[in-house]
């Protein structure tokens, strides 16, 4: 009968235990990281008589919680993924919205500028059109300033937004190690597995996850020792490492992770963290599409800037003198050259403009290692093959992309200097015309017939050559004299032609000397005389304006392998757009993807790990009925004793 | 499957806003008429799109050139056509002047219309656009091109022809020098010259039936002029008469339609003055072989200088005449290429309204529905029957 009691308060506990399990699991249905538990109970060692093996009752054996190992991994994958596509989308796509819009874009701008490139050639004269050319090219370069500074915010936010990360990152491994600790301890008071404390350390991992993708190291003593990138270890038992964010040694405006131990900082390679999670999300958008956007359209402010530039000073202005440059590059910036941190020198150089067709998008880095010059293009990760390791083979390599550079120096050995070409490019034009009397709409030279000729070839109105100009060829205004000796052949005389004599004539043939060409047409006969000379007066001719008015359709940009532009402003613009959009539009398939990945992944853990509110009323039920039968046995016993009292 | 209490809730919340964003999508669709909200919808369209604006805005902006250009070719032809009314009055007075009957009042009366078409004419030439810009001074189109000074209108323009573009590959004449449309300083077509020689013709004391005219050939080489003397009984060829002067025999041979005038020969010393028919000349200086003069009388000599002029004329205004035709087929085919260009823009670019509303309603129900079974849901619950 003292069995029987005995059997009955253990099972009365049991469904106690049991009850404070239920209630445990609904009081913690909504709370993040909570794996239910589960009271497991065994049956007792029974008593073994003669009449065989009679039951002991049950006992509690643990609290476990119900939780899979591998169910866990799959969501803390599918989170690293899904926060990786999330962070970078939510980046691309404020440069997606920035450039989608038809009338904020840059576009209209510069549509809007070549239309007053047109009016200019309709009415060469006209002050309101010619105002109209400038207030156009001031719009132009406002649109390009704020799409640029829209990118520069991005670079900054991304800065901004990598502390904070690191912030939680150094919080979250603290806690980790904490907990690694106080799990230890927990474990060796009493061999039982402390769920609570597992869940926190698991949730902490899991938010740690979905900022850098973390891998996981099981120590047989309970400890996790946490790693992340390519195994630099973040935890390793109690201790937990700390990151910080320093300052890139070549590009001060992007900042870098690293390690730090007390004062020294050692960098965490940045390819290793952009396996996921949200920070890798950000680094791989400040490594690809926000180092694009902001390339190619700095490629495309400075290729107008200068081609334009070198356009209109092939020109002649209202008051007669050759036409300046119309836009102003800060050439302080643009191309910006920094100097690595860790130089012992530095870069003495001259800038000599830059080449509109050869630009690329792509930054290079200059190293010398004391015998050889080495130039990598950091964007594509490729070396530039110089044709001589030397300071002219490095002048000859970069000026094949397009920027001109004289080195007035060599370079100090071990010193290394990282070349942004286009990225301040958006911000750096302005508009270097103030008075609209000085763009340059007409040509500076002009051509004319003999009156006394008697022949009846006529001479075309002539054209300023636009290769190996500008600079000017200094006898472009000379005044050049074309002579027939006979209908076949001509004398030329001026100076810079070198005044050849008996030159054979081909109708319509180029005749080009000091920078122009003109064209003869038709017969001449023996004596005519035409002549090219400076355009004095020459205010109504339209020349240079339609050929500045024709850069808006043709090629300028982007150089294939034969020197040939392969495409227009507006083509380099469509295809940054179409870039972008299209990274864009992969990042939101791949979150959407990773998403519903995560979403399958969690809704597995959670079938297994999640609270059922419906489950646990019926194990409230059910337990209370086993507490309620445990306590009919106690009173069973106790009817048994009193009937053993009783008997008299 | 166990489904525990927060996925039912995380579900039901995901499916809800999934068809919202969509939802949103398609309503921002219909409202704003495009189908591309941001590039990212359609990378490839809205680059194509971009391309596709860019060449619309250059047809255009073509467009306007063409009618910039039909503008400025238009006031000029006018100018042009006003110049050959000149040149027609010019010439009828011409040949009334050479009525032998006239008196020297009769001419002074005629000199006097001739001065008024002369200065008509100068003020045409001088005619400036709505800019102010002068029309046949070329490229200088802010320097006056005619400048009447003794004698002649001298021209300060130069020969420059402006242009604009009216399609990618064509650039269209807007403009004719000064130099084209009246060849000032060319002898026997400069009108200016002509007008003014027979002005000074029709002043002397002698009818113009008894004038002559002489002019020096063009291509001569020599140093050699020629002069004549106004004789009251002169008889001048009927039609011109041209001196050729051969170095070998040192003389001069006259070719010409007029019988009495022709094959003549005149042996040359410097100077040397000879008499036909009561035409009294003089050449002087030392000419070069096969360097020609030209006498002929002032009457015919002027119309032939007119009718060289009105021809160089007409032939401008023919000109401008086939360029205004251009204008008007490249305008044509600009103006299907710009729709063209729009309705593949469209295509790009705009929603199909019918679809995108109709796609509205069922995004609309669909989400009605998500929202009814998620509450419907998530009234079941035990605790509810405890």
């Amino acid at each position: 009968m003292a069995g029987l009691t005995s059997v009955g308060v253990a099972a009365a506990n049991n469904a106690q235990i049991a009850l404070l399990t239920t209630q445990h699991n609904i009081a913690n249905a909504n709370t993040p990281g909570f794996n239910r538990q589960e009271a497991i109970q065994t049956t007792n060692f029974a008593q073994g008589t003669g009449s065989g093996f009679i039951g002991q009752g049950a006992q509690i054996q643990t609290i476990s919680r119900v939780y899979s190992d591998f169910l866990n991994g799959q969501v803390l994958s599918a989170s690293a993924q899904a926060q990786f596509s999330d962070a970078f989308l939510a980046q691309v796509s404020q440069i997606d919205n920035a450039f989608a819009d038809s009338t904020a874009g840059l576009s209209p701008a510069l549509q809007d500028f070549f239309s007053g490139a047109n009016s200019v050639a309709a009415n060469p004269t006209s002050a309101a059109a010619r105002q109209s050319l400038l207030s156009g090219a001031e719009t132009l370069v406002a649109r390009f300033q704020s799409l640029s500074g829209r990118l520069e915010e991005l670079r900054n936010g991304v800065n901004t937004q990598l502390q904070a990360q690191l912030t939680d990152i150094n919080s979250y491994s603290a806690q980790i190690a904490d907990l690694n600790q106080k799990i230890n301890e927990a474990q060796s008071f009493n061999n039982q597995p402390p769920n609570d404390l597992l869940d926190q350390r698991d949730q902490a991992i899991a938010k740690l996850n979905e900022i850098v993708k973390v891998s996981i190291a099981k120590q047989t003593n309970g400890s996790y020792n946490v790693y992340i990138g390519t195994g630099q270890a973040l935890v390793t038992g109690s201790k937990a490492a700390t990151l910080a964010l320093r300052d890139d040694p070549t590009d001060p405006s992007s900042k870098n992770v690293n390690y730090a131990f007390g004062n020294s900082f050692v960098p965490i390679p940045e390819l290793s963290l952009e396996s996921g999670g949200a920070l890798g999300g950000l680094l791989s958008f400040r490594r690809t599409s926000l180092e694009t956007a902001q390339n190619s359209l700095g490629r495309l402010a400075l290729g107008l800037a200068q081609s334009f530039n070198d356009q209109h000073r092939l020109g002649q202005d209202l008051n007669g003198a050759l036409g300046g440059d119309f836009f102003n590059i800060d050439t302080s910036t643009s191309p910006l050259i920094n100097g690595n941190a860790n130089n012992t020198g530095s870069l003495d150089y001259t800038f000599n403009g830059f080449d509109a067709g050869k630009l690329t998008t792509s930054n290079y880095l200059i190293s010398y290692d004391g015998s050889t010059y080495s130039l990598t293009d950091t964007t594509t990760n490729t070396p530039v093959t110089l044709q001589t390791n030397d300071i002219p083979g490095l002048k000859t390599a970069l000026s094949s992309v397009g920027i001109n550079l004289t080195f007035n120096a060599g370079i100090t050995s071990g010193d290394k200097f990282l070349i942004l070409p286009t990225r301040n490019g958006a911000r750096d034009i302005s508009v270097a015309l103030t008075d609209p009397s000085t763009i340059a709409v007409a040509a500076p030279i002009r051509s004319a017939a003999n009156t006394a000729n008697t022949g009846t070839a006529t001479v075309s109105p002539g054209s300023v050559d636009t290769t190996n100009q500008p600079p000017l060829n200094a006898n472009l205004q000379a005044a050049v004299t074309i002579t027939f000796t006979a209908a076949g052949t001509f004398d030329v005389s001026g100076t810079g032609t070198g005044n050849p004599t008996g030159v054979t004539y081909t109708a319509g043939g180029n005749i080009s000397y000091n920078g122009w060409t003109i064209q003869i047409n038709g017969t001449p006969a023996a004596g005519d005389v035409f002549t090219v000379s400076s355009n004095t007066g020459g205010i109504g001719d339209n020349r240079n304006a339609v050929a500045l008015a024709a850069l808006q359709q043709n090629n300028t940009l982007a150089n294939n392998a034969a020197g040939t532009p392969t495409t227009s402003y507006q083509g380099a613009y469509a295809q940054l757009v179409s870039t972008i959009g299209n990274d864009t539009r992969r990042t939101s398939n791949n979150s959407k993807a990773q998403q519903a990945l995560l979403s399958s992944t969690t809704q597995s853990q959670q079938s297994l790990s999640g609270v059922n509110l419906d489950e646990e009323a019926a194990n409230l039920l059910r337990f209370q009925q086993a507490y309620q039968a445990a306590a009919k046995i106690i009173q069973t016993s106790s009817t048994l004793f009193d009937t053993i009292l009783n008997i008299r | 499957m166990r489904i525990s209490s927060g996925t039912l809730y995380e579900l039901g919340i995901n499916t809800i806003n999934s068809q919202l964003t969509t939802l949103v999508k398609t309503q921002q669709q219909v409202s704003t008429g495009r189908r591309i909200l941001t590039p990212a919808d359609d990378p490839v369209a809205s680059a194509t799109a971009l391309e596709t604006d860019n060449a619309l805005n250059v047809a255009k902006q073509q467009l306007d050139n063409i009618g910039n250009a039909r503008s400025t070719l238009s006031l000029e032809e006018s100018v042009v056509s006003n110049i050959n009314r000149v040149y027609q009055d010019a010439r009828q007075t011409i040949v009334s002047a050479g009525n032998s009957g006239l008196s020297a009042s009769d001419r002074a009366t005629l000199a006097t219309t001739l001065r008024s078409n002369y200065n008509e004419l100068l003020t045409l030439a001088n005619s400036r656009d709505g800019q102010g810009n002068y029309f046949f001074s070329g490229f200088a189109s802010s320097t006056q091109p005619f400048t009447q000074t003794t004698g002649a209108a001298v021209y300060a323009g130069d020969q420059g022809q402006r242009k604009l573009q009216i399609t990618p590959s064509r650039q269209i004449d807007i403009s004719d020098s000064g130099q084209d449309l009246f060849k000032p300083g060319v002898a026997g077509a400069d009108p200016f010259a002509t007008i003014e020689n027979f002005i000074t013709a029709l002043g002397g004391n002698t009818a113009i039936g008894n004038q002559v005219s002489t002019g020096t050939g063009a291509t001569n080489t020599g140093s050699a002029s020629i002069s004549t003397a106004v004789s009251a009984s002169a008889t001048p060829p009927t039609s011109a008469v041209t001196l050729t002067y051969n170095s070998g025999s040192t003389s001069f041979t006259t070719v010409s339609q007029d019988p009495a005038w022709n094959n003549l020969t005149i042996a040359y010393t410097d100077p040397t003055t000879t008499t036909f028919y009561g035409v009294s000349f003089t050449i002087s200086g030392s000419p070069s072989n096969n360097d020609k003069f030209t006498i002929n009388n002032a009457t015919d000599a002027a119309l032939g200088g007119i009718d060289t002029a009105l021809n160089n004329a007409l032939r401008v205004q023919s000109s401008i005449g086939s360029r205004l035709n251009e204008l008007d087929s490249t305008e044509t085919t600009n103006q299907d290429t710009t729709l063209q260009y729009q309705t593949r823009l469209s295509s790009l670019r705009d929603v199909d309204l019918t679809r995108a509303i109709s796609d509205l309603t069922q995004q609309q129900n669909s989400l009605q529905a998500a929202q009814k079974s998620f509450l419907s849901i998530q009234g079941l619950s035990l605790f509810k029957l405890l």
